[in-house]
């Protein structure tokens, strides 16, 4: 609506415009006009007297006589003190010098001054008077018929192309118009059909413009987020309702067998203690899960800063350094320096004190572990290496998931969980956890886009 | 010591009331924020444990307004473990955030630890043992001790905690900036190492392990 409109204003000042430089053109050529024979008139006057400019006069007007009055005709008088002194087209016309219009009615002979509007048989001159000597007046002018007829026709025509034009929007309105809301229906369509449930619904991008393209791409980017989010929390309560049972069970059968046994002080003392230990490991899983739901939210994103990684693994290995020596197995960490990247030190920390933990716990006694951190093609890649038995193959894919415990840990302590936060952790920096077997031995690396200061 | 305890739970705030009462401290338990913040600031109490979540002015808003006026020292107690609102509490200007559930040794630790005397020292000396606070050096009974500069930060923090018992969560968050719980001993295999160095050569045990709770660094003379 509002293009229209502009549409509209545009094209009536156009003809505005028009309409003025055609008009003022015209009102030049009339002045020009009358001023060039004033001038033949003059001339004649001065080199040969009053009755030479009689004669210019004559013989300008001679031209004309016998000719209906027509349009743009020339209309020329020279006054004396008297009529018989007195001649030209024109009966006695006021002398008044300079520019100034009048109105002839020839039927009547009646001379005005000023445009007579809207009169049918009078003639609209425009002209100029000038004093010869102290006895006589020249004045010539000009019809300007031609003028107000050339100004009807530009406002008749553009009174057309007005029409044509609002005819014009409206109907380029009414098409856009049309596109757009065919564009927009799609779109709420298909959102619909996402809220009423049916999640693997994508708005068809075929055969539209860049603009819907990118906005059709966003929204389908933003749902794919969604997908995999709610993907996300299905296999969390799965996993939870599945695994969770397990420690919760065995639980309560300590403590009901506690309850129904004869059992003395001291036993109850030790039901206790399990139970403790228990819950506390409960207490944990729930505590590991949380977290792996929180950094895949992704939430954290908008605080990364740059980390020095080399710092934070010399860190890991010092603090870890100990605890391998005493449980038998040999610990070296080998960095490159000065590698930033865009992250979360803290979750970094947990990452990477995750795989270090994985590499103690499962390898048996004198194996060797390897912190490495260094720039492969541009890249920052963490690796933490064991020469123990490595994962069975079959395996390998299924190591990130909650829960997963390899087959022959099963009865080791431990949740299962580490390798997913350090698939979480991966992720959210925009990596994942690769786990291969180096034969002998387990490779598990990460790598990531450097950034922050280099 | 006195101690003000704002806590909406009842039965968690009769038995952690309990708990104090039978370490020797005296403890007030108010159950609301409005009279938890209007005790704060009428009295001077060593040291303020509330719950992050209470009913009326909320716990984070209640610190926010204790810090207006006064210094003393607060741990949070929360359900709430998401990464960032430690940092929020913390923010908000609490000195110690635990999260529930936790073992009752743990709070009663991070209590002593709160309100022991902080001053800004360049040296410390704790019975024969000599930290040089600057230049990140000890001495035994005038002996050097070798030691690596995270074992020197773990003894520093058991020196400013001479004679009470820290916690295994409570090192790896002062001296390591852990706030994840890693599932293996390695708080016990750094301790061990710092032990066997500072006792090198000396009879008495100058670190001891505190059942159920964790450790503590004695004056040896």
């Amino acid at each position: 609506m509002a293009s229209a409109v502009l549409f509209v204003v545009a094209t009536a000042v156009l003809i505005a415009s028009v309409l003025w430089i055609v008009s003022s053109t015209q009102w030049a050529g009339i002045a020009r006009a009358n001023d060039d024979d004033i001038g033949t008139v003059l001339s004649g006057y001065r080199q040969e007297g009053i009755e030479e400019a009689k004669e210019v006069l004559r013989q300008r007007i001679g031209n004309l006589a016998g000719e209906m009055p027509s349009t743009g005709q020339t209309y020329m008088r020279i006054q004396g003190p008297d009529a018989q002194h007195s001649l030209g087209n024109l009966p006695a016309v006021p002398e008044v010098i300079g520019t100034f219009d009048m109105s002839w009615f020839p039927r009547t002979r009646e001379l005005r001054r000023g445009h007579a509007v809207g009169s049918s048989d009078g003639i609209a001159i425009t002209g100029r008077g000038i004093k010869l000597d102290d006895s006589y007046y020249l004045f010539v002018g000009r019809d300007t018929a031609t003028l107000e007829m050339t100004r009807a026709r530009i406002l008749k025509a553009s009174l057309w192309i007005m029409l044509g034009s609002i005819a014009a929007a409206s109907i380029g309105g009414v098409l856009l118009a049309t596109r757009l809301i065919r564009r927009v229906d799609d779109i709420t369509l298909t959102c619909e059909g996402i809220i009423a449930g049916r999640f693997e619904e994508r708005i068809n991008t075929v055969g539209m413009g860049s603009e819907w393209a990118r906005l059709a791409g966003a929204i389908n980017g933003m749902l794919n987020r969604i997908s995999s989010l709610l993907e996300s929390l299905q296999q969390v309560s799965n996993d939870i309702a599945h695994d969770l049972r397990s420690p919760l069970t065995r639980l309560r059968q300590r403590l009901e067998i506690a309850r129904t046994s004869h059992a003395t002080r001291t036993d109850h003392r030790a039901v206790l203690d399990h139970a403790i230990e228990d819950t506390d490991q409960i207490l944990a899983l729930f505590g590991a899960l949380l977290r792996i739901a929180q950094i895949e939210a992704g939430t954290r994103t908008a605080s990364f800063e740059p980390v020095d990684l080399a710092e934070l693994l010399r860190e890991v290995h010092l603090l870890y350094q100990p605890l391998t020596e005493d449980s038998g197995r040999s610990i070296e960490c080998e960095t490159a320096s000065k590698i930033f990247v865009m992250g979360d030190r803290e979750l970094l920390f947990q990452m990477s004190s995750n795989l270090v933990e994985n590499a103690i716990r499962h390898t048996p006694e004198g194996s060797q572990i390897k912190l490495r951190l260094r720039r492969v093609a541009g890249r920052a890649r963490i690796e933490v290496t064991d020469n123990g038995p490595g994962i069975p193959d079959a395996e390998l894919r299924h190591v990130t998931r909650r829960f997963y415990r390899l087959e022959r840990s099963r009865s080791t302590p431990g949740h299962g969980l580490g390798l997913a936060l350090v698939d979480a952790v991966a992720r959210l920096h925009g990596s994942r956890l690769v786990l291969t077997n180096a034969n002998p031995g387990l490779v598990a690396c990460v790598e990531f886009d450097m950034g922050g200061t280099a | 010591m006195d101690i003000l305890l704002i806590e909406d739970d009842l039965e968690l705030g009769q038995s952690l009331v309990d708990g104090f009462r039978r370490n020797g401290y005296r403890v007030a338990h108010v159950d609301n924020g409005h009279a938890g913040l209007a005790s704060a600031l009428e009295k001077d109490h060593r040291a303020i444990i509330v719950d992050r979540m209470l009913p009326g002015l909320d716990g984070l808003e209640l610190v926010r307004a204790l810090r207006r006026a006064k210094n003393t020292p607060v741990i949070f107690l929360t359900t709430l473990c998401g990464i960032d609102d430690r940092v929020q509490g913390l923010d908000a200007g609490a000195d110690d955030y635990l999260v529930k559930p936790f073992a009752f040794a743990e709070l009663l630790a991070r209590v002593r630890a709160l309100t022991r005397r902080v001053d800004a020292l360049s040296a410390m000396t704790v019975g024969s043992i000599e930290l040089d606070l600057v230049k990140r050096t000890v001495t035994r009974a005038g002996i050097v001790v070798e030691l690596l500069p995270q074992e020197f930060r773990l003894l520093e923090f058991l020196a400013q905690n001479v004679n009470r018992p820290v916690t295994r969560k409570m090192l790896l968050e002062r001296v390591w900036n852990i706030h994840f719980d890693p599932h293996t001993n390695v708080v016990e295999s750094q301790v061990s190492r710092l032990r066997s160095r500072l006792n090198s050569g000396f009879a008495i045990n100058a670190i001891e392990t505190v059942r159920g709770v964790g450790y503590k660094l004695i004056a040896p003379n």
